[in-house]
């Protein structure tokens, strides 16, 4: 009660650890929505016995003759104070469901800049909303990288500006014979080459790449010197 | 009331982190300064009455400190993690101090309990322990120590403070892939060719 189920939910988020995404917590969130539907009861409960409270405590004093106009809610603490914690509950209960749905999105956010697509299993731990707000999200996205529609760009290549157009890069498998811009190289096993990053980036996430941090001489020597 | 807006341009500020919003879930001793009706098995599972009665003592998560307060329905008492004798022990050495048992959000509560109205103020303590620990914090951050003594010094830490440390570590890893060419971790003839003043990240 009051918060607690709410704080498991973002608990939850936070063990899981920044990088990953936890499975939807459906059954949950139905939970805490019926927790702020029974406060609000409460509330409703509350707010009926307190004016019919006050109005009795006003007719009392216009009998008397007394301006009835100073009584207030405070001099009814007992159910004043009882109304505050309810109220505070519903407004702590939105802000953790609304913290659970914005932190999960920025998630799926980056995933799209990341992975550019949702893997089966990912999708499986997210919400039929979430998965719509993942599409949207991915088609807007697209638009703006557009030529014709935007800026003619793929923004997600490059996390961070790179240094160097071309990188090193190792060959996980036997791939064959691909053309590249400057020419065509056989992607041999085991052999690393150096390559405009650009069109080795695709290659690197099929998992037929991967990048490697010097060139091939420096990879060989450096091989024996680790501690 | 200058306490509750400062608070509340807090709240808003980092509405939707996780770590204010867990912060905010510390349960902090408070007393009821007039009965409630209806909510005290809901704050205290243990406690049998539906009803809070006047002068009751009750533990309530720091969130709904504020509401109370403001009306001067709630008093709210110092917890023990900024009491007497955690300010001796503080005195005598705030490093060795495990403050992830103690409170995880050791200074993040401290900083909205001063925001609360007529909630105690605990900020020279607090002040002081930071000052003795900060030093340590990132001196330790820079040490060459192995993992494993990295992860007990950071069990010890606060979240707020293990903020710190890891920014430390990495800014020493940032330094050293700048150092040595890509790795956080020089290789041998690396680092020789660094001292010998040749570049490092020529290696086309």
């Amino acid at each position: 009660m009051f918060g607690k189920r709410a704080v498991d939910l973002v608990k939850e988020l936070s063990a899981a650890g920044s990088d990953s995404l936890p499975p939807y917590n459906d059954e949950q969130v139905r939970l805490v929505l019926e927790e702020i539907a029974e406060h609000s009861a409460t509330l409703k409960e509350l707010s009926g016995v307190l004016n019919e409270k006050k109005r009795l405590r006003e007719a009392e004093l216009e009998e008397r003759g007394e301006p009835s106009t100073s009584v207030s809610f405070g001099d009814f603490p007992e159910e004043t104070s009882a109304f505050i914690v309810h109220h505070t509950s519903i407004l702590r209960n939105k802000r953790l469901l609304l913290t659970y749905m914005k932190e999960r999105m920025d998630r799926i956010k980056r995933l799209r800049w990341q992975q550019r697509s949702l893997s089966e299993d990912t999708k499986q731990n997210l919400s039929q909303a979430e998965i719509e707000w993942f599409n949207t999200y991915s088609q807007l996205l697209s638009g703006y990288m557009r030529r014709d529609t935007g800026v003619g760009m793929d923004l997600t290549l490059d996390e961070s500006p790179p240094k160097d157009p071309d990188m090193y890069v190792r060959v996980l498998r036997d791939y064959g014979e691909v053309a590249f811009s400057m020419g065509s190289v056989v992607l041999k096993k085991g052999s690393t080459h150096f390559l405009p990053r650009a069109e080795a980036d695709p290659l690197i996430r099929e998992g037929v790449l991967c990048p490697s941090q010097s060139g091939p001489i420096e990879a060989f020597n450096s091989s024996n010197d680790y501690v | 009331m200058a306490g509750g807006a400062v608070r509340g341009a807090r709240q808003g500020g980092d509405y939707y982190s996780l770590d204010a919003v867990l912060a905010e879930e510390t349960l902090i001793p408070c007393m009821f300064k007039c009965g409630s009706r209806g909510v005290g098995r809901a704050l205290d599972p243990s406690s049998g009455a539906e009803d809070v009665k006047p002068r009751a003592a009750a533990e309530l998560p720091l969130w709904m400190l504020q509401a109370l307060t403001s009306r001067d329905m709630l008093a709210v008492k110092v917890p023990r993690w900024y009491g007497e004798k955690m300010r001796r022990k503080i005195q005598a050495g705030a490093g060795v101090e495990n403050l992830r048992l103690r409170c995880p959000y050791f200074y993040d509560v401290a900083l909205a309990l001063h925001a609360t109205d007529g909630a105690p103020s605990v900020a020279d303590l607090v002040i002081s322990t930071f000052r003795s620990r900060y030093k340590e914090i990132l001196t330790k951050a820079h040490s060459n120590e192995s993992p494993k003594e990295m992860a007990r010094i950071e069990a010890l830490l606060s979240v707020e403070e293990a903020a710190l440390f890891n920014a430390g570590r990495a800014s020493l890893d940032a330094l050293n892939r700048w150092r040595f060419g890509g790795r956080a971790n020089p290789t041998r003839t690396r680092a020789k060719r660094r001292l010998d003043g040749a570049p490092v990240n020529g290696s086309r």
